[in-house]
């Protein structure tokens, strides 16, 4: 057997409408969601150098991009990220963004997790806010995020948000070694409190220039354990003593919280402070979202400002990324049912003979605003067993003036006259209206 | 409703022992049968029992919340998840054996290293900067320095005494290891109160233990 005949390559998949349509309503709705609060869609390239993603430490591991090479012998990579070509884009747009609002829904190929090696192909919807450093930004990508899920018809979820400089400053306070941050970090991402404990015990009984304030090594023990509502792990925090430069970056996320409150999303919000990011370029708020009962990350995103930066203009930015396929894949989790909202409404069999007048009815109904499919009428029982695997609710078979109605749902044929049908299509569209819309 | 993947043998009879002694017992894992989930919908708790090395998978993807899986596993697969305690039993350790009298030439390269755990071998010769040539074995380690196959091997020791039966000595250790209680990300945060309730439980219980 060839196997490429049947095999697909790991990380890609085929999308049959079963799939693909659920997932481009989901697209469409989240779109005009992007619309509606003034964010601009754009596209960027399918593929870019490789040098611009490795540049960014911390992203993904090599081996989760999909590299080729092209004819003049430049590595390129299919995007693994649409923010950072984003952020070129703006950094050497030629004036400076005001209040720049972007928006795009694209195929992204890398691993889902750092731990993946190869990479999968999948669609992500974000937008990306340019030139606005105040809290109030954060607070509307934040909720943002929280609204993509409520179109996508989600409503048990939670939002994770931490201010990333506040871990940073706690690092810098215990002045570890790069070694030691990276396995602190490590160490956090999995929260292994066992490990934890005995590496803060080294830490403190290593000889250092300067010792490691007493209050900042219990900092670095709980903070896998800084989680929870705002109140509570803020109180917890203020037990630390912290000195104000420190606590600063919590008075920000405060502020966050406080905006996200009076739109009224408090109730889907918690902090984690221990909240970090293979991302490297986060700097400030972030975020992310996760629905009840499913064990997946869906939304994540914060902001980012060292990256335009390092396309030499610094603007501030925040975005956030929805994954649309774990969407899909989640919708499957709670037995959501996934159903294509699409189908044909009238199936026109036809003679030979009559081609030319079918057209003419079938075109007449399609003006109406219904769904007609056409096929030369040939065997009707394979024509009606057809029709119901499709779902098409009924079948016109074309009899000059008379038309021949089968009703598949109420299983009855009736014989119609062609102008009163097409008459009477005006009150079943303002029913269905009325009833909903497809 | 709390999914608990144990993996299969030692490790799930004593975890489960845990669980029992905290309330959590559904009495069907007890008796001698072949299937594989058990639960108890008004304590609402599921035990699904999987081959050790599937344990961090189930927990990874969320199709468990919480999991019981040696270290060494953990160490193996390296998946992205919650390692939250350690729970005591099943100790052990990954150490790296060479045939007993006779002396390892560390400089030839690349050094033959037979393994059940590449990645772990992969990794600890790599900070060594030890070029290695990993031969994944499936089983019976300890015969590949006697056949030739190999000049070092790693796996796990207990007592060592397969080693010595085997003319084999250990040359370093590269890791203690032992049973531990591992969580997937999302689970340990959107069912925060039923799973808060059961970590506490099993961390009290442990601290007990080692007072005892």
């Amino acid at each position: 057997m060839e196997y490429f005949k049947s095999q697909v390559p790991r990380g890609s998949k085929y999308e049959y409408y079963t799939y693909f349509e659920p997932k481009e309503i989901i697209t469409s709705q989240l779109k005009d969601l992007f619309h509606q609060y003034g964010y601009r869609q754009i596209a960027v390239p399918t593929f870019e150098y490789f040098e611009l993603f490795k540049e960014s430490k911390g992203l993904l591991e090599n081996s989760a991009m999909l590299k080729f090479i092209d004819p003049a012998g430049d590595i390129l990579v299919l995007r693994p990220d649409c923010t950072i070509p984003i952020s070129k884009m703006v950094a050497n747009a030629e004036s400076e963004p005001y209040h720049l609002r972007l928006s795009y829904v694209s195929n992204v190929f890398r691993g889902n997790s750092l731990h993946e090696s190869s990479a999968t192909e999948f669609t992500q919807g974000g937008i990306e806010y340019f030139g606005d450093d105040s809290p109030d930004g954060d607070a509307e990508v934040i909720s943002m995020a929280i609204k993509s899920l409520l179109v996508s018809g989600f409503e048990e979820f939670q939002i994770d948000l931490s201010n990333i400089n506040f871990f940073k400053h706690s690092l810098e306070e215990a002045k570890l070694s790069g070694d030691e941050e990276e396995e602190y970090k490590n160490l956090i991402l999995s929260k292994n409190f066992t490990a934890l404990k005995a590496f803060l015990i080294s830490l403190k009984e290593k000889k250092r220039e300067t010792p490691i304030p007493d209050s900042i090594i219990r900092l670095l023990e709980a903070m896998p354990t800084l989680y929870g509502r705002p109140e509570k792990v803020l109180s917890k925090v203020a037990s630390f003593g912290l000195d104000p430069d420190h606590f600063q970056h919590l008075t920000r996320l405060m502020k966050v919280y406080e905006i996200l409150s009076e739109y009224g999303f408090e109730q889907y919000l918690y902090f984690d402070l221990s909240l970090i990011n293979h991302f490297d370029y986060y700097d400030g708020v972030l975020f992310q979202g996760y629905l009840k009962g499913h064990g997946k990350v869906i939304v994540q995103g914060g902001r980012y400002d060292p990256l335009t930066e390092a396309f030499g203009r610094k603007i501030p930015s925040v975005g956030f990324g929805i994954n649309l396929d774990e969407v899909i894949q989640a919708m499957k989790t709670f037995n959501q049912k996934i159903e294509s909202p699409y189908y044909t409404d009238y199936l026109v069999l036809y003679e030979d003979a009559q081609r030319k007048e079918a057209y003419e009815v079938a075109e007449s109904i399609r003006r109406k605003g219904f769904v007609v499919e056409m096929n030369p009428k040939g065997d009707l029982k394979k024509q009606i067993q057809g029709a119901h695997t499709k779902n098409i609710k009924e079948i016109l078979v074309y009899n000059d003036q008379r038309l021949e109605l089968i009703n598949l749902v109420a299983d009855d044929v009736v014989k119609v006259y062609k102008n009163t049908f097409i008459r009477s299509l005006d009150d079943k569209k303002r029913d269905l209206a009325t009833v909903s819309i497809h | 409703m709390i999914n608990i993947a144990l993996a299969k043998g030692r490790l799930a009879k004593e975890g489960y022992e845990i669980f029992k002694t905290l309330g959590y017992d559904v009495p069907a894992m007890e008796e001698k049968s072949r299937k594989l989930i058990f639960e108890d919908l008004e304590k609402g708790i599921r035990y699904i029992l999987v081959k050790p090395a599937d344990v961090p998978v189930y927990v990874e993807k969320g199709a468990a919340d919480l999991g019981i899986v040696g270290k060494d596993t953990l160490l193996e697969e390296d998946r992205d998840l919650y390692e939250l305690l350690d729970l005591g039993f099943g100790q052990c350790r990954f150490s790296v054996a060479a045939l007993k009298d006779t002396k390892v030439d560390f400089n030839q390269s690349p050094l033959r290293v037979g393994t059940k755990y590449p990645k772990v071998s992969k990794s600890f010769f790599l900070k060594k900067g030890i070029p290695v040539d990993i031969i994944e074995l499936q089983g019976s380690v300890e015969l590949a320095p006697i056949i030739g196959l190999s000049d070092v091997i790693v796996d796990i020791v207990e007592t060592g005494n397969t080693l010595i039966e085997n003319g084999l000595e250990v040359l370093e250790d590269i890791a203690p290891l032992s049973a531990r209680l591992i969580a997937n990300k999302v689970s340990f945060k959107t069912k925060n109160g039923q799973m808060e309730e059961l970590i506490e439980k099993v961390q009290a219980y442990l601290e007990e233990q080692k007072e005892e």
